[in-house]
C-alpha cells in the first residue's frame, strides 16, 4: 500500500511496470528518466547487468507536486520479465498501488503476453491484491515494428488477449522513441493517485 | 481533503502539467471506449525528446524521433537487430548484413541452418530456459556438421565456444550471465560474416571472430566449463580445448559490448548504486571482468613502446657520455650519465629477457610482474635507508618535524611495498597492525637473555658523536642533492649538528634519548635485556601514560560501549556484555586464543579489569577503549584512553625488563625518544 506520512504530508505511490521479458519495461523507465527534468524526478536505481535485462528491479522516483497540500511522490518500478524470476516479481509487487502491463506485439510473444498477465494476477493474489481492483493501464509497446515485415499482433488481437476482461485503458507505444510513454505514465499516475486517495486518504479523513 | 471532486481535479491537473510537456507527438494512439486517452489530444512537446542511447542498435530509431516543429507520424523502423526478430527469419532480411551475397563456401542448406540458428538465439534472448538452449545447441551442431568446421579454424573455435557457453547456460539457466544471449548473437553474426565473406578483408573478419571468441570465453564460468558439461552434439575435435593464440586477439573492447553497457550507464553515472543493491545481485564474476587477453595486449603495447623509448634514450645518452668522459671537468656528469645508462640498460635487459626480440612470445603480464618485483626491490631499499634516517631523527632533539616527515614517507613507501607485494602474489609485511586482530604469528620468539654490563644500555645506541657525524654527512648529502627548501633544511641540519657536536665534545650527557635510557637503566642496573622481544608493538595511552602493548596477546579491541565511570567499581568484566544484540555471536568478536572458546564458555567468562599503576598520572577521559589481552588461558581487560597504534621497534631501542614478574608491566622501552612501559600478561 502507499506510504502516507501525514506529519510531512507526503504520499508515496508505487507503480509497477509488468510484462514478459524483453517487452520494454526498463526502456520505458529509461526514457522517462532521460526526458524529465532533474527537479521532477530522482535518481534512477537500476542494476548494472552488463547486458540489457533486468535481474532484480529498476526504480525511478518522480515528484508529482502538491495536491491539496500533499506532496505526491510516484515510485516507478519494473520487474524482471524472465519466467525464472517469479519470486522477484512477486516481491516487487508487494504494496504496489498501480500497474502498467507492457505487452510485446510480436506474434511469437502472444502466448507469453497472456502468460505474463496470468502471472501478474497470481502474484498479486500472493500479495493479497486483486487485479480487477487495482489501477492498471495496458501499453502495447514496439508499435514501430508494425511497419516492418515482422509478424505482429494487431490491436484487436492484443485487446482480445489481454483486455477483454480488464477492459481498461491502453496505449500504443514505442518506448525507444518515447511515443506513448508519458501518455501511459500520465494515465496510470492519475488512476493510482485517485485510487490511493480514495482508499486511504478520503476514508481516513472522513 | 474533504472535497473529492477538487482532489481529483487537482490530480488530473498535476499529472497533466507534469507529463504533457514530455509527451512525444503521436498520431495513432488509441484507447478504449470507456476512457478518454490523454494522448489523443494535441500534444505539446515543449522539448525535443531526449536522445536515448539505450543500445547501439536503437540509435537510428532515436534519430528519427520527431522534432516538435516537424513531427513525424511514424518512427523509422529499427534495424532488426534492435528489436526481437521475427520468428521466421527466412522471411526477413538478415539484420547485420542486409546486402549479404551468397558465399560460395556455404552449403545449400547452410543458409537455412544459419537462419534457424539466428531464430533460436533470439528465442534464447527472450527466454533463457533449457528447452530453448537445447534447441540452440542442436542447431549449432547441425551448422558445424554442415560446414565441417574443425577447431583449427577460427570459425570452428568460435562455434565450439558458443556450444560451451550454451552448455553452461543449459546446466544453470538461472545463473547464466545476463549478456550471454547478446554475446551469442554477436558470435553468430561474426561467424556468419566470416563464412559469407562479406567483410572487405580477411583481417577484419579475423578480428571480429577473435573479439567474439574472447567475449564468449569471458562468459564461461571456469567451474562450469571445467566440470565438463557433456557436449554430445559436437564432434570430438570441437570439444577439445580451443587455443586462443591461433587467431588474432582483439585490440580493444568490442563495440557491441560498449553499446550494451550504455543502456545502463546513465543511471550508474548518477551513482544510483550507492544503496548497495549491486551487491545483492549475484552476477557471475566472469562477466564483470574484461577478457584478460585484452588487458595483456594493452600491457604488451605499453611495454613495447617503453622498450623502444629506452633504446632511443640509450642512443642519445651514449655520445653524451663519451663527451663527458673526455672532459675532466665533467666527471660528475659522466658519473651521473653512467649510472643512468646502467639503469636503462638493466631495464632493457629485463624487457628483453621477458620476451623475445620479435615480441611474438611476449608475456605481457609476466613482464609486468618482473617490473613490479624490481620496483619492489627499489622501494624496499628506500624504506631501509629512510628508516635509518628516521631513527636518527627520532633520537636527536630538535628534529621532531623531520622525524614526523620521514616517518610519513616511510609509511607511504611501506604501503606501496605492500600493495606491490600483493600484486605480485606475495603477502604483505607484518609491520602493519591488522585491525581484525588476526595476527599471522607471534611476533618474535623471546630472545635469550643477554647478560651484559649496565653500560651496554647506553652503548647499545651508537656513540652520539658517531650519530652526529652521520647526520652531518646526511645533511651534506641533502644539500648536495636537493634544491630549494630541502636544501635550506639540509643547511640548517648541518649547522645545528655542528653546534651540537661542539657542545657534546665536553658534555657528560650524550643525547636526550640516551640520557633517559641511562636514567631508566640506572634503576635496574643488575640485569636487563638490551634487545626488545617485540619487533613491533601497539602504542596507546593507559591511565594518562603512554604505554606499549604486546600485540600477540590482544584478542579484542573496540571503543567501549560504556563510559569510564561504569567500570569504576567493577573488578571483573563479563564478556557477554560485549554483545551488542542478543543474537550477537561472541566468538566472532574475538581473535587469537579467545576465539577458540565456545559460545557458552565465552558467555560465562569474566576477566579481571586491569588498573593502571599508581605511578601513572591518571586519565580524565570519559570515553575509553577496551583492549582485552589473553594468553595461556588467562586474560585481562584494559581500559585505555585511545585506540592503539602500531609502531615498529627499532633495533637500537633500549629495553629494560620489569623488576616485578607479577606486574602487568613487562618492561620499559625507549624508542624514538620516548620511554614507555610495555604491558604484557605473560
Amino acid at each position: 500500500m502507499a506510504l502516507i506520512d501525514l506529519s510531512k504530508k507526503e504520499v508515496h505511490c508505487k507503480v509497477v511496470y509488468y510484462g514478459p521479458g524483453r517487452c520494454g519495461k526498463t526502456t520505458n523507465l529509461l526514457y522517462i528518466h532521460k526526458a524529465m527534468d532533474d527537479k521532477d524526478r530522482g535518481k534512477m536505481l537500476t542494476i548494472d547487468t552488463k547486458g540489457d535485462r533486468t535481474l532484480f528491479f529498476d526504480l525511478l522516483p518522480l515528484n508529482l507536486g502538491k495536491i491539496s497540500g500533499f506532496d505526491i511522490r510516484i515510485q516507478l518500478y519494473t520487474v524482471p520479465g524472465q519466467v525464472m524470476y517469479e519470486a522477484t516479481r512477486s516481491l516487487v509487487l508487494k504494496g504496489c498501488d498501480g500497474l502498467v502491463y507492457v505487452a510485446d506485439p510480436l506474434k511469437v510473444r502472444q502466448e507469453r503476453n497472456i502468460e505474463g498477465l496470468e502471472d501478474l494476477r497470481r502474484n498479486l493474489e500472493k500479495n493479497h491484491l486483486n487485479l480487477k481492483e487495482m489501477p492498471i493501464v495496458l501499453q502495447y509497446n514496439k508499435r514501430d515494428l508494425c511497419d516492418t515485415p515482422v509478424p505482429t499482433l494487431s490491436i484487436e488481437e492484443l485487446e482480445q488477449d489481454l483486455n477483454s476482461q480488464l477492459n481498461t485503458t491502453y496505449f500504443e507505444a514505442t518506448a525507444t522513441t518515447g511515443i506513448g510513454v508519458f501518455e501511459t505514465l500520465s494515465e496510470i499516475t492519475k488512476k493510482t493517485v485517485r485510487y490511493v486517495a480514495e482508499k486511504h486518504l478520503l476514508t481516513s479523513v472522513d | 481533503m474533504t472535497d473529492k471532486d477538487d482532489l481529483f481535479k487537482g490530480i488530473e491537473e498535476a499529472a497533466n502539467s507534469l507529463f504533457d510537456q514530455y509527451k512525444v507527438t503521436k498520431t495513432e494512439t488509441t484507447s478504449s471506449d470507456t476512457t478518454p486517452t490523454p494522448a489523443e489530444s494535441p500534444t505539446s512537446t515543449a522539448a525535443a525528446p531526449p536522445e536515448l542511447e539505450l543500445e547501439i542498435e536503437e540509435k537510428p530509431a532515436v534519430k528519427t524521433t520527431p522534432a516538435p516543429s516537424k513531427p513525424k507520424t511514424q518512427p523509422a523502423p529499427p534495424k532488426p537487430k534492435a528489436q526481437p526478430a521475427p520468428p521466421k527469419p527466412k522471411a526477413q532480411p538478415a539484420p547485420p548484413q542486409p546486402k549479404i551475397q551468397p558465399a560460395p563456401q556455404i552449403p545449400e542448406d547452410g543458409e537455412h541452418i544459419f537462419n534457424e540458428l539466428e531464430e533460436t538465439l533470439l528465442t534464447i534472448d527472450w527466454e533463457v530456459n533449457q528447452d530453448n538452449i537445447a534447441k540452440g545447441r542442436d542447431v549449432l551442431s547441425q551448422l558445424i556438421a554442415a560446414h565441417g568446421w574443425v577447431t583449427t579454424s577460427p570459425v570452428g573455435q568460435v562455434a565450439a565456444t558458443m556450444d560451451k557457453v550454451l552448455a553452461s547456460m543449459f546446466k544453470s539457466p538461472e545463473n547464466s550471465p545476463t549478456s550471454a544471449p547478446s554475446q551469442l548473437k554477436n558470435a553468430f553474426l561474426a561467424i556468419r560474416e566470416s563464412t559469407t565473406g562479406s567483410k572487405s578483408s580477411e583481417g577484419s573478419s579475423d578480428i571480429v571472430l577473435s573479439t567474439a571468441l574472447s567475449n564468449l570465453q569471458a562468459l564461461l564460468d571456469p567451474k562450469i566449463s571445467s566440470a565438463g558439461f557433456p557436449s554430445q552434439n559436437l564432434s570430438d575435435d570441437l570439444q577439445a580445448a580451443t587455443p586462443v593464440e591461433s587467431i588474432p586477439q582483439p585490440v580493444e573492447e568490442p563495440s557491441f559490448d560498449l553499446g550494451l553497457e550504455m543502456s545502463v550507464e546513465e543511471p550508474a553515472a548518477e551513482q544510483a548504486f550507492d544503496l548497495g543493491l549491486e551487491m545483492s545481485v549475484e552476477e557471475p564474476a566472469d562477466e564483470l571482468s574484461s577478457p584478460s587477453e585484452t588487458v595483456a595486449d594493452a600491457t604488451v603495447k605499453v611495454l613495447k613502446s617503453y622498450n623502444t623509448l629506452i633504446g632511443k634514450a640509450l642512443k642519445l645518452i651514449s655520445p653524451m657520455e663519451n663527451l663527458f668522459a673526455s672532459r675532466p671537468d665533467m666527471a660528475k656528469l659522466h658519473t651521473a650519465s653512467k649510472r643512468l645508462t646502467a639503469s636503462l640498460t638493466s631495464q632493457q635487459k629485463l624487457l628483453s629477457g621477458t620476451f623475445s626480440s620479435d615480441y611474438s612470445s611476449y608475456d605481457g603480464l609476466g613482464t609486468l610482474n618482473s617490473w613490479l618485483e624490481s620496483q619492489l626491490e627499489v622501494l624496499k631499499g628506500c624504506v631501509r635507508r629512510i628508516s635509518k634516517m628516521e631513527k636518527l631523527f627520532a633520537k636527536t632533539a630538535g628534529y621532531e618535524k623531520l622525524f614526523t616527515r620521514s616517518k610519513q614517507i616511510r609509511q607511504t613507501l611501506e604501503n606501496q611495498v605492500d600493495a606491490i607485494t600483493v600484486a605480485v602474489g606475495g603477502t604483505p609485511s607484518q609491520h602493519q597492525f591488522d585491525l581484525t586482530g588476526e595476527y599471522p604469528a607471534v611476533i618474535q620468539p623471546v630472545t635469550p637473555q643477554v647478560e651484559e654490563a649496565p653500560a651496554a644500555a647506553v652503548s647499545a645506541v651508537a656513540s652520539p658523536e658517531a650519530i652526529v657525524d652521520q647526520c652531518i654527512d646526511l645533511a651534506k648529502a641533502i644539500e648536495d642533492n636537493t634544491t630549494d627548501s630541502p636544501q635550506t633544511t639540509g643547511l640548517q641540519i648541518h649547522k645545528t649538528l655542528v653546534k651540537l657536536k661542539t657542545a657534546l665534545s665536553g658534555a657528560a650527557i650524550h643525547s636526550p634519548g640516551a640520557a633517559a635510557a641511562a636514567a631508566n637503566a640506572a634503576g635496574s642496573a643488575a640485569a636487563h635485556n638490551t634487545k626488545c622481544r617485540w619487533d613491533w608493538l601497539l602504542k596507546t595511552s593507559w591511565g594518562g601514560q603512554l604505554v606499549g602493548i604486546a600485540p600477540e596477546q590482544v584478542v579484542f579491541e573496540s571503543k567501549s560501549a560504556f563510559p569510564a565511570n561504569a567500570f569504576k567499581d567493577l573488578t571483573f568484566f563479563s564478556l557477554k556484555k560485549l554483545k551488542s544484540m542478543p543474537w550477537t555471536n561472541l566468538q566472532g568478536l574475538f581473535s587469537g586464543e579467545l576465539a577458540e572458546y565456545d559460545k557458552s564458555a565465552l558467555s560465562n567468562m569474566e576477566l579481571e579489569i586491569a588498573r593502571p599503576p599508581a605511578s601513572f598520572p591518571g586519565s580524565s577521559k570519559k570515553k575509553v577503549y577496551m583492549v582485552i589481552l589473553f594468553s595461556e588461558g588467562s586474560g585481562k581487560v584494559y581500559l585505555v584512553d585511545s585506540a592503539t597504534e602500531a609502531i615498529s621497534v627499532a633495533e637500537e631501542a633500549l629495553w629494560v625488563p620489569g623488576s616485578s614478574p607479577q606486574s602487568d608491566i613487562a618492561g620499559t622501552l625507549t624508542v624514538y625518544g620516548s620511554t614507555m612501559p610495555i604491558v604484557s600478561i605473560d
